[in-house]
């Protein structure tokens, strides 16, 4: 196919979605044209009978906009937001993206196209809501993989999600990251990432399969996780609800044959039951980073062994204790403590005890914990 | 002749002072009352007409005019009856002007003669000193309270026929006995004693009380955090005559005294959250203080705080900074003072069990940050005290080990001690307590030894601190060093003070 006729395919296929047409008459004109956006394009200019079919407002719709002007326009509107197009038949689309279905006809992208090809892609997808155990062992794990070259694929949803890229944007150039979105690609959702969505554009990639300007609905977020799922090697769920949508990925990676992954957590805690679930019923167990390598023969494990020491830079605990600070050291050994839990376990008058917690963070020995009232070493 | 009289109205809770003159011409028998009256004002003239007929004292049919100055100034209430009709007496020769001489009269009158009890005394008998009178004649029922002013002669009044006769000189005059005033605690139902656990809450609760800090309280359900509210009045610092004097005339002004006399401990309000704007502010087309000026020199409780509108939790936002409202109306603008201490409290999350060990919390995160948003970041950053407060386990209740837990007097000891040396540090100024310091007064008085500064120093840069938490925190270890009754900000007061905040990241 020459470069010119696939610069009038894309051009068609923008201007094709623009209209936001309805998934079932867009489907419908589709099979008339036997999936050719050209054979598609002609057969509307000269009024087939295809378009007969159609519902009468999407027909007045498609009718109104059928000049050469209108795809130009659509195309600008992509131009503008610096959207890349990728179709269906292009070479650099991603492969498993083809065996999914509905397989997308094209992707819209922002940021690095390269990434497309890039196949050694971990899902990471979990729930908005976390605790402090799923955020540190999300970021630890991320932090090895991403290091060793494995691709993060998440959803830029609040929570394990947007941890996950973050955590892979930290070790760029090294690190690489792809989020797939629900909406068009002109807008940041959840708002609150619009500068995380900015950093992904600049050192990862963003992936849509709906045009600029489509509101994600409720049925968009099962139908882009399913992208997720298509384009990672292997799936890993570090936590989530049992009921949450994080299931939608996980059914369409069975559907796909991906390994998953999960890490097992309290059999009591709600957020650790999905992933405590998928163990039952034969997901993997990921008891450190290296056990995601399974499914990642590329990645050798020489090269993983020279980075898996690399942790949080944490700075040298000064050795130097009084009596209290090593009584409240001893008290965190075992279990995470709030600060009424911990006068029970050292006795010491209040004052002191809040005096040493400070000295003990100062020396970073302790941390207060984001998600609840206790200490941790 | 024309009669004059003096008496006394409410701007406010500030007396002004309203003179009453009459006249009674020859004419039609008439009676017109003038000088920007209300309706309760205007229908004086049936009772003050037929209070007099049942003393026998009946008014002449005669043009009778009355003048109520300054004309400018609305007058409202039934505080006039009495000054009307002594005016009226004097009016139709019946009293001598000379009786009336430095002498302010205030009451309600009812049909058959008798004064009734009106609200606002203590202001008006304090305007009444400050202008210069000597005299103040006023419901028997009221007497007591006017008393405190000191240096007036307060002539209690029952009947209209009495009093006049006192006047002529026919009975001997009766002077109200001036009362004591003792600072007397009641008896609190809260005690700190029966507060298991809490460990925490409790120390901030004693530092809270001691530098008058505003503490925000934020467990799950059924923690304790609003007992630990209601224990705070039992160890708030002990009230002195002047504080309860400020007190008890907004209450007078309200309405609201319910004691014979002077307030006697000091107010905890907890408003329900639906308490609308005006409520809590003040407000009314006459202002009338709202619950944050009731709770002056005292508590003001907010349970439930997330669920408090808006626009009233952001009000509170100006009278916290400067330690009074002001209520401005089309007819007039009104100050009322408002110098509280903020207690709040809230549950993590809206069912409440967020971060809890015991119980699982079903909130999706949008609610969780929906719920937290209703407190905005500059209200935050006025609450000095986060504190959490934690479910208690069983053995918190019935623990062997630990002693019982320090009563509500042991710990007021303290905080006693605390303020009077706050208090002598801020003798001459305007401020009565640490939360109050401004930024000149924390660099004046707030000095780190050279350990603190570094600490703070290295918290500063650590926990990305703003200016306005830096000031709070160095309020904070002001308050604690005074609790160890240091003049130096030690590093260890800091580092206890730095706690304090820490629960605050649950906000971030």
């Amino acid at each position: 196919m020459t470069m010119q006729n696939m610069e009038r395919k894309r051009a068609l296929w923008v201007w094709f979605r623009s209209l936001m047409l309805p998934k079932g008459q867009e489907k419908l004109l589709l099979l008339r044209a036997n999936d050719d956006i050209e054979t598609l394009y002609e057969m509307l200019c000269a009024k087939d009978s295809c378009i007969d079919l159609l519902r009468e407002d999407v027909k007045q719709r498609i009718l109104a906009k059928l000049h050469q002007t209108d795809i130009e326009k659509a195309n600008e509107t992509l131009h503008r937001h610096q959207i890349d197009v990728v179709l269906r038949e292009e070479a650099d689309f991603p492969f498993r993206m083809q065996q999914v279905i509905p397989a997308p006809e094209l992707l819209y992208l922002r940021g690095n196209r390269d990434l497309l090809r890039y196949e050694n892609n971990l899902g990471i997808v979990g729930s908005r809501k976390y605790n402090d155990y799923g955020k540190q062992q999300t970021q630890k794990i991320a932090l090895q993989l991403a290091t060793a070259g494995i691709c993060i694929v998440s959803g830029l949803a609040k929570g394990i999600d947007a941890e996950a890229h973050r955590t892979a944007l930290k070790v760029y150039p090294k690190g690489r990251t792809i989020a797939i979105l629900a909406g068009g690609l002109d807008k940041v959702y959840p708002p609150e990432h619009k500068e995380l969505f900015a950093e992904i554009v600049q050192k990862g990639l963003i992936i849509s399969e709906n045009p600029p300007g489509y509101q994600a609905r409720s049925f968009s977020v099962p139908q882009r996780n399913r992208l997720i799922a298509a384009m990672s090697k292997a799936l890993f769920v570090p936590q989530a609800a049992f009921k949450s949508g994080t299931k939608y990925t996980i059914d369409a990676a069975l559907d796909l044959g991906i390994d998953i992954y999960a890490l097992p957590g309290r059999i009591d805690d709600p957020l650790s039951a999905l992933p405590n679930y998928l163990l039952q019923q034969g997901a993997r167990m990921v008891l450190e980073a290296q056990d995601i390598l399974e499914s990642f023969v590329e990645i050798s494990e020489k090269d993983f062994a020279e980075i898996s020491n690399i942790k949080e830079e944490k700075t040298i605990p000064d050795v130097s204790l009084t009596k209290e600070e090593e009584k409240i050291v001893a008290a965190l050994q075992k279990e995470a403590l709030s600060i009424d839990e911990m006068i029970m376990k050292t006795n010491l008058p209040m004052p002191l005890l809040l005096i040493s917690l400070t000295k003990l963070e100062q020396k970073n020995m302790i941390h207060k914990e984001e998600t609840s009232n206790r200490f941790s070493l | 002749m024309l009669g004059k009289v003096h008496s006394c109205g409410l701007t406010g809770i500030r007396g002004r002072i309203v003179v009453i003159e009459a006249d009674a011409s020859n004419g039609l028998p008439s009676y017109d009352t003038v000088g920007l009256p209300d309706k309760a004002v205007t229908e004086s003239r049936e009772r003050i007409r037929i209070a007099l007929r049942n003393c026998g004292l009946d008014l002449p049919p005669k043009r009778i005019t009355v003048n109520l100055a300054p004309a400018d100034f609305r007058k409202i209430g039934t505080v006039y009856d009495l000054p009307i009709a002594l005016a009226l007496l004097q009016a139709t020769e019946r009293l001598p002007l000379s009786a009336m001489e430095d002498c302010m009269a205030i009451g309600e009158l009812s049909l058959n003669g008798d004064l009734r009890k009106i609200d606002g005394i203590l202001p008006m008998a304090i305007a009444a000193k400050e202008n210069g009178f000597k005299r103040l004649i006023c419901p028997k029922d009221n007497a007591s309270e006017a008393s405190f002013v000191d240096g007036m002669e307060i002539i209690p009044a029952e009947n209209l026929k009495t009093l006049y006769d006192m006047l002529l000189g026919e009975r001997p005059l009766l002077f109200q006995e001036k009362k004591e005033w003792n600072f007397q605690r009641k008896e609190v139902t809260q005690d700190f004693s029966l507060i298991r656990g809490q460990f925490l809450a409790r120390r901030a609760a004693e530092i809270a009380a001691a530098g008058g800090h505003n503490m925000l309280l934020n467990g799950p359900p059924g923690a304790g955090k609003t007992m630990i509210a209601r224990a705070l009045p039992g160890i708030l610092p002990d009230l002195s005559f002047e504080e309860a004097l400020e007190i008890s005339c907004i209450y007078s002004a309200a309405g609201k005294l319910e004691v014979d006399g002077l307030v006697e401990e000091r107010p905890f309000r907890a408003p329900h959250h639906n308490a609308s704007l005006s409520a809590l502010v003040g407000g009314g087309s006459f202002a009338k203080p709202g619950e944050i000026s009731l709770a002056h020199l005292g508590v003001l409780f907010l349970d439930e705080m997330p669920e408090f509108s808006r626009s009233a939790l952001e009000s509170l936002r100006q009278p916290i900074e400067d330690g009074h409202t002001t209520i401005s109306r089309v007819r007039s603008s009104e100050r009322f003072p408002a110098r509280f201490m903020l207690v709040a409290a809230m549950n993590p999350c809206p069912c409440g069990y967020y971060g809890s060990r015991k119980q699982v919390c079903t909130c999706t995160q949008r609610q969780i940050e929906r719920y937290r948003s209703k407190l905005s970041g500059p209200l935050l950053d006025r609450i000095d005290l986060f504190i959490a407060v934690e479910e208690l386990e069983y053995k918190d209740f019935y623990a062997q080990n630990t002693a019982k837990p320090e009563g509500s007097d042991i710990i007021r000891k303290r905080v006693n001690d605390c303020r009077a040396k706050q208090l002598e540090r801020f003798s001459g100024t305007n401020i009565y307590a640490n939360a109050q310091m401004s930024q000149g007064d924390i660099e004046k008085y707030c000095i780190m030894n050279q350990e603190a500064q570094k600490l703070l120093k290295s918290a500063f840069i650590e926990k990305n601190m703003s200016g306005r938490a830096h000031a709070r925190i160095l309020r904070l270890a002001r308050t604690i060093a005074d609790m160890d009754m240091a003049d130096e900000i030690g590093e260890l007061h800091l580092a206890e003070a730095l706690q304090y905040r820490s629960a605050e990241a649950l906000w971030n």
